[in-house]
């Protein structure tokens, strides 16, 4: 019965914690935001501003207005970004002409010029947020 | 050791590899946390550590031919296993301890990571790792707690009578 309850407790407290990281996450109602691309050498090739509502996600609006592509299971590029959604979410290796290989580059998210500590899936829209997708080097400073 | 001593771990490092790579698609929803503390209660200290080398060398090089950034924390991670529970658990056979042990467990195995990603990627905002990681550190540490709380007792229930019925059959085999 002790064994019972503890596992109720954790397991309970563990799914709280999936709601409140949830929660906190969400995308505001509506409102603009920003998309700008840099690619290998600094360059802004892309600066945009894109209106969304409250269901609307970024990888969406991304996959709308730029020709992407995103890792499959081995982390090689492929262009079938809608059929590899799971729970880890996805990962964007190409926007446009800009490549990457996840090895040794990778496309950087910055989030009103911070790192982002989540992938594409996992990004909350809100109005007048600016979205960097920056090429980069593994190993080079950000 | 003794030739039983390292089939025992040859098996061992089998079957935590097997299941691992069986629950790839789940996301740190594995037995391993459960698997390596039951087999560090059967093992003696050195043993265990001979197990946990054994596994982290097959796993990496089955999934990342030798990458140090993983392959360093993964070892000193693991080993923390039979180091705690030789040490701070007693050789406790409790399964709540141990599933206690198992939570914190979940959380210290995702942060030994962190260093190295820093030094890997360049990206030296500590912070920004711990953040990012920390859903799936949960699920680890849920799954290391429920799994060791239900499973730990049956399990080296088993082994210690494989062992001990090894041991006997052996000794008669010599008689």
């Amino acid at each position: 019965m002790k064994k019972l309850v503890i596992t109720f407790i954790v397991i309970l407290a563990a799914i709280a914690s999936f709601f409140v990281s949830d929660y906190f996450n969400s995308n505001d109602y509506d409102g603009e935001i920003t998309i700008i691309v840099v690619d290998q050498i600094g360059d802004t090739v892309s600066n945009e501003q894109y209106l969304f509502i409250e269901e609307d996600a970024l990888f969406d609006i991304l996959d709308d207005n730029y020709n992407i592509g995103c890792a499959d299971s081995n982390y090689n590029l492929t262009s079938e970004c809608a059929e590899i959604s799971g729970i880890t979410g996805r990962i964007i290796l190409k926007i446009d002409d800009i490549e990457t290989d996840w090895d040794n580059t990778y496309i950087a998210i910055y989030i009103n010029g911070d790192y982002s500590t989540f992938g594409i899936d996992n990004i909350a829209l809100h109005d007048g947020d600016v979205y960097r997708f920056e090429y980069k080097e593994v190993g080079d400073d950000n | 050791m003794e030739t039983r001593k390292l089939l025992m771990i040859a098996v061992a490092i089998s079957i935590t590899f097997v299941q691992e790579q069986m629950l790839l698609f789940l996301p740190n929803i594995q037995f391993t946390v459960l698997l390596v503390i039951v087999f560090t209660s059967v093992f003696t200290f050195k043993e265990s550590i001979i197990y946990i080398i054994g596994y982290v060398l097959l796993d990496n090089m089955y999934m990342g031919g030798f990458n140090l950034f993983y392959m360093i924390p993964m070892l000193f991670a693991w080993s923390l296993i039979p180091v705690a529970y030789h040490t701070i658990l007693r050789k406790t056979n409790n399964e709540i301890h141990l599933g206690l042990f198992a939570i914190i467990f979940g959380f210290v195995y995702g942060w030994s990571f962190i260093p190295f990603n820093m030094i890997q990627t360049g990206i030296n905002n500590f912070y920004i790792y711990l953040k990012a990681d920390i859903i799936f550190e949960v699920i680890m540490a849920t799954t290391g707690f429920v799994t060791v709380v239900w499973m730990f007792k049956p399990l080296n229930k088993v082994l210690n009578t494989v062992l001990n019925t090894q041991a006997i059959v052996i000794k008669k085999a010599y008689k």
